[in-house]
């Protein structure tokens, strides 16, 4: 009698190649190349398998060897942000790049022109700040405020931006020796200052009272915005009272050695300046480390192992330098120059293994207003004149045009304000290598530049 | 968009989800050789071993560096300066560490050895001359010291933030050091200094797990969420001994335990803390001969051992290849089961097969690759492209964070398993399916098989072709049979007399789906003859 073997099985057994031909069952596969099963409507049945497409190129290294076993999720994309001077700029307070040649403008982030800049009593000394970001957060001062002593004035405001949302993080408290001279009428600090991380914290200078120069050194913690004086406040050297240090507001900070210093400045090169130094958490007052006379503190940096400081010189024939410290409690001039009349060295920056520093001689001899550098400390060399300077930008260079000094992939960026009012600012590029150094100029804006600036990372 | 660490060839990249390959700087000191590279992961940090000519650590950033700092080799002298106001004696030990751009320390070495005390000094500055200088990348030196004694406990003093400098002064009162002291008994781990590198890594509980070259059967396992300190004590044996150059050939990680293999024993490590941790053999005359081959699926590992694969979960450890794909494990007749070592293995989530990839008989090349169901617990394949050259599989996130199984080359291309397209990228997929002999349950007697029919999902165009063998065990291929594919049906010819009767179904066409239902047989018996 006739039968019939229905075999619709076939993905029920798989392969079995252990039992003899004998005994296998049937529906049994003895071969199953690039057979499957897929349960997407095909449960019982076999099918060829999937193609393999090329996840994008092939490496160009070949071989695959491995790959690791947790996705990475958190990549973040570094942006360098740079602030307006003003908002004229399309409505723009900001421009950022996130690959140094293409700029964006956003309006998101709060303008951060500051009062001080027209403060004729901070003369062509006044450094606009740096900006810093701790993991995807920059803090910088904002301008919504007005400056003490002017009706309805308010404390200078710390602004955080995290890549996406910006928001006020706190207001610099006010100077206590100034509040108790003013008893019951409230009083403020006037701006904020330089701006640095160190060892987690935000640490920035507020520059307190211009008639008294006073000024003192905060920490701030990046998440609760609290904010801690370090050590004793500052104020100048006929205005102090205990327990003051002298030689007026701090000015630039710089982490070294364990230790957070800060150099001052008096508004003026004709009086002397300081560098202290705190031991944050641990000291309770500032420790000066050294005095100099007849000058004003422009710039600290920490580089090739050392401590570096710039100053500026209101007049005489003075060596004009950048100096060095070294561990041991040493400090020796590097690069000296002389000069009749006001000048200075100034920002001093870190890139490409060389320190740098800006050299201005205040309009009277332009053609030794420089960018210099050195890769041994010792031994400085033009990296850009002021007629190349001259040549890129249409402008002379003087301290008061340079801000913000950042490495950005790899590069360079200095951050132009343009002389006032009507100069464009401008962004330059110098890329690693060369002496003098290759310089050009990445964005040129209707408006200047504040000088605030920060690498900051965002998530993607 | 999920990124992966990928080495192609002697480089690193960052390959998105989408495929785009960035190369990613190493440091200068280290190359990567040609071989398999094994990551273990703790805490947004990856720590690369076995291809690097020194472990190496890459941050979320993609920053590379090396897996750890290596020590100072000498101590400081100390001696007095004026200035400060430290009265006393003290010794000195050394680290060199690494900071990040927020200055937080990210990486540490070992402490150096301790210095001599210093002689005695009253309001002074303490004075450390020689303080040595690291010739790898480092952010700083940090320097720890005694209390006046000098005692021996050493607490953190302050930080030399560069590599250049050789003396450092500070006069940090006792009573204003840092509390914690300084663990003295971190060492580096293998993969750090010259002659013992780091073969397999594994991260389990919050710690990396480790083997190197030399001590082949120790494990040294890192602190309670470091990826990089390492104590002098944080190492254990897994016996037997000195049995084999092999040693201890692959790591498990389980929900809960930590397999610990070798190629004819297996243990696990079991509890919650290196204080009541305890080693417990689980099999014997069972191992695994890859770390390579070795996949946890939903708290189940598989491996290949020597005689097959195993699995290791809730149920212990079992053979899935005894039963039925015995000999391709244990003959070569399949495989080239001398070059087992070779062998590597992933899952592919969207079938839900552990897949493990082989060298066929006679060569060293991996060119085929097995499917194990973990939910149907069958087997199917050997499957192999004639694409490329198999050299690695794994299942990566996509955009929207599903997995995607895929399959790498030794052109160093990333393939993707399981797509639509009936094709490897142009190669024509050869589907090649022999059904068993069939003997309707009555192998000795004649049969006549009549008209087959076979049903299959309809195409919009290709052949299958069916090639029948009737007669005995050892019958030759009958004429073959095509089946036009747009019908989804086909009714054959009768295919003859004999006792059995076996199929073989094939379709090599390049872009060419096929889905394959089953096939009906009419046939009745003759009897013996």
């Amino acid at each position: 009698m006739g039968k019939k073997l229905n075999i619709y099985n076939l993905a029920e057994i798989g392969v079995d190649v252990s039992a003899s031909a004998v005994h296998r069952k049937f529906g049994t596969l003895t071969k199953a190349q690039n057979a499957i099963m897929l349960p997407n409507e095909g449960e019982g049945a076999i099918e060829k398998r999937g193609g393999l497409t090329p996840l994008g190129a092939a490496l160009a290294g070949g071989q695959v060897w491995g790959i690791n076993n947790v996705a990475i999720n958190l990549l973040q994309t570094k942006r360098l942000w740079v602030a307006y001077e003003n908002t004229t700029v399309a409505g723009a307070t900001w421009a950022y790049t996130a690959d140094g040649t293409n700029w964006t403008n956003s309006s998101t982030l709060g303008a951060c022109f500051q009062q001080q800049r027209r403060n004729a009593a901070y003369k062509s000394v006044y450094a606009p700040g740096r900006g810093a970001a701790i993991r995807n957060r920059m803090l910088y001062p904002s301008n919504d405020y007005i400056i003490y002593a002017t009706a309805g004035h308010a404390a200078p405001p710390l602004r955080q931006f995290d890549g996406t949302n910006d928001y006020q993080h706190g207001q610099v408290p006010f100077n206590q020796q100034i509040q108790i001279a003013a008893g019951l009428t409230e009083t403020n600090v006037e701006a904020v200052g330089d701006i640095i991380k160190y060892q987690g914290l935000y640490y920035f200078c507020s520059l307190d009272d211009t008639a008294t120069r006073r000024g003192t050194v905060w920490s701030m913690n990046p998440y609760d915005g609290q904010m801690i004086r370090i050590g004793n406040p500052f104020a100048g050297a006929t205005f102090t009272v205990a327990p003051e240090s002298a030689l007026g507001p701090p000015w630039k900070l710089a982490p070294w050695n364990s230790r957070l210093w800060a150099t001052t400045n008096q508004y003026a090169g004709t009086s002397a300046c300081g560098v202290f130094r705190i031991r944050p958490g641990i000291d309770g007052e500032w420790v000066k480390d050294a005095q100099f006379a007849t000058c004003a503190g422009t710039g600290l940096l920490t580089c090739l192992g050392y401590l570096w400081a710039t100053f500026y010189f209101e007049a005489g024939t003075t060596p004009k330098c950048i100096y060095q410290r070294t561990s041991d409690g040493v400090w020796t001039a590097r690069d000296t120059y002389v000069h009749a009349g006001a000048g200075g060295s100034f920002k001093p920056f870190f890139f490409d293994n060389k320190i740098f520093y800006f050299r201005s001689l205040q309009n009277l001899v332009p053609t030794q207003c420089l960018i210099r550098a050195s890769a041994d400390g010792i031994t400085f060399a033009d990296d850009l004149t002021d007629a190349n300077f001259f040549t890129l930008t249409a402008q002379h260079l003087d301290d008061a045009k340079i801000g913000g000094s950042y490495e950005f992939l790899g590069n360079l960026y200095v951050v132009v304000i343009g002389t006032e009012p009507t100069a464009p600012g401008l962004i330059l590029k110098r890329v690693p290598g060369n002496s003098p150094g290759t310089w050009s100029v990445v964005k040129t804006s209707t408006a200047g530049f504040t000088g605030y600036a920060a690498v900051i990372t965002t998530l993607e | 968009m999920p990124y992966y660490l990928v080495q192609g060839g002697t480089s690193l990249y960052k390959v998105s989800s989408t495929g785009t390959a960035t190369a990613i700087s190493i440091p200068s000191t280290v190359t990567l050789r040609s071989r398999r590279v094994r990551f273990a992961a703790i805490a947004k940090n990856v720590v690369m071993v076995n291809s690097p000519s020194r472990s190496l650590w890459i941050d979320e950033d993609l920053t590379v560096r090396t897996h750890t700092l290596r020590p100072p080799s000498f101590a400081p002298i100390l001696d007095g300066t004026a200035g400060g106001t430290l009265s006393g004696i003290f010794k000195v030990r050394v680290s060199f560490y690494l900071a990040d751009a927020e200055g937080n320390i990210i990486n540490e070495s070992p402490l150096g050895p301790a210095s001599d005390a210093n002689p005695v000094i009253a309001s002074k500055w303490l004075r450390c001359r020689g303080v040595p200088k690291s010739n790898e990348t480092i952010s700083g030196r940090r320097l720890y010291r005694t209390t006046t004694g000098p005692g021996e406990v050493y607490f953190p003093w302050f930080d030399i933030e560069n590599n250049l400098e050789m003396t450092g002064v500070d006069d940090l009162s006792d009573a204003a050091l840092i509390l914690l002291p300084a663990p003295l008994n971190l060492v580096n781990p293998p993969g750090t200094m010259p002659g013992e590198e780091c073969e397999l890594i594994t991260s389990y509980k919050n710690r990396i797990f480790l083997r190197g070259t030399q001590l082949v059967d120790r494990v040294f396992y890192s602190e309670d969420g470091s990826f990089y300190q390492f104590s002098g004590s944080n190492f254990f044996d897994v016996p037997p001994l000195n049995q084999d150059e092999r040693g201890m050939t692959a790591f498990a990680a389980r929900r809960d335990e930590l397999g610990l293999l070798k190629r004819d024993v297996c243990w696990k490590l079991v509890g919650s803390s290196p204080d009541n941790w305890s080693l417990i053999k689980f099999a014997e005359n069972i191992g695994c001969v890859s770390q390579d081959t070795v996949v946890v699926i939903r708290d189940v590992a598989y491996w290949l051992g020597e005689d097959g694969i195993y699995t290791w979960g809730p149920d212990g450890v079992v053979s899935i290849t005894r039963e039925r794909v015995h000999p391709w494990f244990t003959t070569d007749e399949t495989f080239n089961r001398a070059a087992f070592d070779v062998a590597f293995a992933g899952w592919n989530p969207l079938l839900d097969t552990y897949d493990i990839f082989l060298p066929a008989t006679g060569g060293t090349t991996i060119n085929r690759w097995l499917s194990y169901s973990t939910t149907r617990k069958t087997w199917m394949g050997p499957h192999k492209t004639g694409a490329f050259t198999p050299s690695f599989s794994y299942a990566i996130e996509d955009t929207n964070d599903q997995l995607v199984p895929i399959i790498c080359g030794t052109d160093g291309t990333l393939n993707q398993m399981n797509q639509t397209v009936g094709t490897d990228n142009g190669t024509a997929i050869d589907f090649d399916v022999d059904l068993a002999h069939l003997h309707m349950d009555a192998p000795d007697d004649l049969k006549f098989f009549g008209e087959l029919a076979v049903r299959a999902r309809v195409e919009a165009a290709g052949t299958l072709t069916i090639t029948p063998y009737v007669g005995d065990l050892t019958a030759t291929a009958q004429p073959a049979i095509t089946m036009d594919l747009t019908t989804g049906r086909k009714r054959a010819r009768i295919l003859g007399i004999g006792r059995f009767l076996k199929l073989n179904f094939r379709n090599a066409e390049n872009a060419q789906k096929l889905r394959l239902f089953g096939c009906e047989i009419p046939f009745h018996t003759i009897g013996r003859d």
